[in-house]
């Protein structure tokens, strides 16, 4: 067994006195899609900001890929490999969608540097990965228009776009497909599919029929503990059961 | 580099060129430093969406710093014209490192405090600085730079082309920070700061570091206007002349680096046309600053922009 990629232990999230996330531990085994499911305000989308360390946590710790991240800033956490998309799209609306996804690519390729003496424009090494991302999202014809002007659904690829070209080994997905349409949905489900099998995805999703078909494993999270772990099948059986239990 | 770019570096050249036919040295002169001043307020206003209200301290300790040494010995101008812009740059640096971690209103706040506390530094030094009465018997140097023959800068047309020199160097320099990587970082934070830190880029460092590049520019603007009337004012540290800066910044537009030289020409003329007819000329200005942030949010650069098409039908009528 190798040890796995993401490793969350006992982690602790307190809002004043409510308890976002209470004591969750969870470890993410490299190459799987895992998807975490749960009803508004089981904590979810709290884990993912602890993760990414949008927010610090009240205890508990985070270790990816072998080292402590619980004290690092959102930044370094990012440089580690730790990828995101938030659930309200989130991109840079004044520039073009190649703009967008080159000030990613240029991290990733040059690992942050805050270079002020040479021209953005010199850094044409990128382009062909950043052509290369436009095509797998489906972006290329509109790689000049303003981020801004984008369609929702063109904002959400360009959003899952930027956060692939980090170079991301664990990508966490907030609801990617939550506002698109039906055929908007099936593009971004086959998206996911492709990154999974390349890396590891843990997105949180609300569509049943998306998440059955292309989990390798399910989390069910309820008032910040995870209730439910296990593979679609089992946890769809184990719901089941829970639903006859309390007679709902 | 891009062909608008390209425009603008050739009018802006045409423009030191033929300023001296229209106006005194002096006047010209003063123009060409504000005007560096505020680009090199650009980075850190217009780029990274900072409106520090500390770029009066940038430029007044550049100017203290160069203006007290050349007040006492008798060196090189490149030695004044160093130290005023390290002094600024490390001042910055400090600055910008504290008032980054806030935002919005408490970072303006805490611009603002800092250029107070340079304010009332060099106001309690006397000793040094003159006070409120300002630092004066600032002599220009005899030489440029160490080994070469001297040059009389006494003369106002040598001045002018040595402020002239500099400031487009330096223009250009600026020019380039803003199309740098960093320039980008800047500009990202500004628009997303969250997604920006989730690419992995540190926020603080780069916000830091515009204030610090942009310290090193009002310096050597500082130091320049120092030379300028022989005296370094206290007026030019006050929190007005930082909010100045901001205005110039504005009234050429937040849209490019270009707008803060004609911002801040268009401010001193107004200024000074405005001062010999009311004394009351801010309360114009204010109506003036009023009327561009209402009305015309990317400054004197979108009036040209608007225009342009209208010139063009009129040119086009006019062809046969």
């Amino acid at each position: 067994m190798t040890a796995p990629l993401l490793s969350v232990s006992r982690l602790v999230m307190n809002f004043g006195g409510h308890r976002a996330v209470d004591g969750v531990s969870l470890d993410i085994d490299s190459g799987k899609l895992v998807c975490i499911l749960g009803p508004n305000g089981a904590g979810k989308t709290t884990l993912f900001n602890l993760l990414t360390k949008d927010l610090r946590p009240t205890s508990g710790s985070i270790r990816f890929d072998g080292s402590d991240v619980t004290a690092l800033p959102p930044h370094a956490v990012a440089r580690l490999g730790i990828g995101r998309s938030y659930q309200i799209t989130s991109i840079f609306p004044a520039w073009s969608v190649e703009d967008n996804v080159w000030i990613a690519a240029y991290r990733h390729a040059h690992g942050g540097r805050l270079v002020f003496g040479r021209r953005a424009a010199f850094y044409r090494a990128v382009a062909p990965r950043i052509a290369g991302l436009l095509d797998l999202v489906g972006l290329t014809k509109l790689r000049g228009v303003s981020a801004g002007a984008l369609s929702y659904g063109d904002q959400r690829l360009l959003e899952i776009a930027i956060t692939l070209a980090t170079g991301p080994r664990l990508i966490l997905l907030d609801e990617p497909t939550s506002g698109l349409s039906q055929e908007e949905t099936g593009r971004v489900g086959g998206l996911i599919r492709t990154l999974a099998a390349s890396t590891t995805v843990v997105m949180i999703e609300h569509k049943m029929d998306v998440v059955m078909e292309i989990s390798d494993r399910l989390v069910v999270m309820d008032r910040g503990r995870v209730i439910a772990d296990g593979s679609p099948a089992a946890v769809a059986a184990d719901a089941a059961v829970k639903a006859a239990y309390f007679g709902t | 580099m891009t062909r608008s770019r390209m425009v603008g570096l050739g009018v802006l050249a045409g423009s030191i060129l033929v300023a001296p036919a229209l106006l005194s040295f002096s006047t010209a002169s003063e123009l060409l430093i504000f005007g560096l001043a505020a680009a090199a307020a650009y980075p850190v206003i217009g780029v990274g969406g900072l409106f520090s209200f500390g770029q009066a301290a940038l430029f007044g300790i550049g100017g203290y710093t160069g203006g007290w040494l050349m007040a006492h010995a008798a060196l090189p101008l490149l030695w004044p014209l160093l130290a005023g812009a390290a002094a600024a740059g490390l001042f910055a640096t400090a600055m910008g490192a504290m008032c980054v971690r806030r935002s919005s209103i408490y970072f303006i706040m805490l611009t603002f405090a800092f250029n107070q506390l340079v304010y009332y530094a060099i106001y309690s030094w006397r000793g040094v600085t003159g006070g409120q009465d300002g630092l004066a018997d600032i002599a220009r140097p005899a030489r440029l730079l160490p080994y070469l023959p001297g040059v009389n800068l006494d003369r106002p047309v040598n001045f002018y082309v040595l402020v002239a020199v500099i400031v487009f160097g330096c223009f250009l320099l600026l020019l380039r920070i803003v199309d740098s990587p960093l320039g980008r970082v800047l500009d990202a934070a500004k628009q997303n700061a969250r997604r920006a830190a989730a690419i992995g880029y540190d926020i603080h460092r780069a916000q830091t570091l515009a204030f610090a590049l942009s310290g090193v520019f009002s310096g050597i603007a500082g130091v320049l206007y120092a030379m300028l009337y022989w005296i370094m004012p206290i007026d030019a540290v006050a929190w007005v002349n930082s909010g100045n800066l901001v205005f110039m910044v504005l009234i050429g537009g937040l849209g490019s680096i270009f707008g803060a030289p004609i911002g801040a020409a268009v401010f001193i003329l107004l200024q000074d046309s405005l001062s010999l007819v009311w004394d009351r000329w801010p309360l114009l200005f204010g109506l003036i600053v009023i009327g561009v942030v209402l009305f015309l949010q990317g400054g004197v650069l979108e009036l040209g922009g608007m225009l342009r098409p209208a010139l063009r039908r009129a040119s086009g009528a006019d062809a046969p």
